[in-house]
């Protein structure tokens, strides 16, 4: 187990802070105030938890809500096959959905995406990384997410 | 039986691979702060592809940070049910929760998070980590909860 102290030392120092997470504080104290079943539970959960922790995580804590697999590398599909996805492939995309835009009435099956509100959707989705893949840098330095950063848009 | 209905991914023929690197870029805008036009990708590929866990993922993360609760509790709870394993919507969730002051299912989630990555590598996990050292905090500095102490005392 981490030493506790050393935890509560960087909870203190701006460890909330530094993920964003600094306002939790007065939601916590009111929810717990408000807890009227398994109070104990959750508080023996928690320190259970915490006691744990082995201490390697404080700096590398992602400072925004994750967004899951497309911020992984391991679904870092471009360096397999780097013609996947381009300009021509986002127009050709884009001529697609503009077929289904005009078969719209053979595609009235109930599926989310199978509505003109979906399709306009979609077709924003296109037009944006369409831009996107438009900007020479991302296009020839698409391979990771570290490179993507780099680009000013 | 009727067949499995085609998503408009299927109709257009986008293979995974293209699917993950519409994705990445969304991402890509997400970490450089453009909230908007990341927004539109990861909405636009929950419609392409309704039983995409990683594109409810991302989209409910995205809302997540922009508060819009609701909606993002909607797309976090459709990816957990698409993808259980996945690590980012229980954070999300756990956070959620955190804003609604039911602390015990955000400790519920943070928990399953934390569970799903022992060796303290993921960022969300670790994020959530933070969370629950937060919530202990608080407890700790509690007053009136002063006897949660003792009566964790025997499963530390």
């Amino acid at each position: 187990m981490f030493g506790i102290g050393k935890l509560l030392g960087n909870v203190a120092g701006g460890l909330l802070d530094k993920i964003g997470l600094g306002g939790i504080a007065p939601f916590v104290k009111m929810g717990l105030n408000a807890l009227t079943g398994n109070w104990l539970g959750v508080a023996q959960d928690v320190f259970s938890l915490v006691s744990n922790f082995k201490g390697n995580f404080q700096n590398n804590a992602s400072q925004l809500p994750p967004l899951g697999g497309f911020e992984n590398p391991v679904n870092n599909f471009a360096a397999e096959n780097r013609n996947s996805l381009n300009q021509n492939r986002l127009s050709d995309l884009l001529r697609g959905l503009s077929d289904l835009f005009r078969g719209f009435g053979n595609l009235s099956d109930g599926r989310r995406g199978n509505d003109l509100g979906g399709l306009s959707r979609i077709f924003n989705a296109f037009r944006t990384l369409s831009d996107a893949f438009g900007n020479n840098q991302l296009y020839t330095n698409r391979l990771s997410i570290s490179q993507y950063t780099n680009i000013q848009v | 039986m009727a067949g499995k209905t085609q998503t408009v991914r299927e109709k257009l023929n986008i293979s995974p691979q293209e699917f993950a690197e519409m994705g990445r870029v969304g991402a890509m805008y997400y970490q450089q702060g453009n909230f908007e036009k990341a927004r539109t990708i990861f909405e636009g590929l929950v419609e392409l592809d309704p039983e995409s866990a990683n594109a409810h993922s991302a989209l409910g993360g995205l809302l997540t940070l922009q508060q819009d609760d609701e909606k993002a509790v909607e797309h976090l709870t459709r990816a957990v049910q698409l993808n259980p394993s996945q690590i980012a919507p229980y954070v999300n969730l756990g956070e959620i929760y955190i804003r609604r002051q039911d602390i015990e299912a955000a400790v519920a989630n943070l928990k399953k998070a934390i569970e799903l990555d022992p060796q303290e590598r993921d960022a969300g996990a670790n994020r959530a980590r933070a969370m629950v050292l937060g919530i202990y905090q608080v407890i700790k500095s509690d007053e009136n909860l002063e006897n949660i102490d003792l009566a964790t005392e025997k499963i530390n």
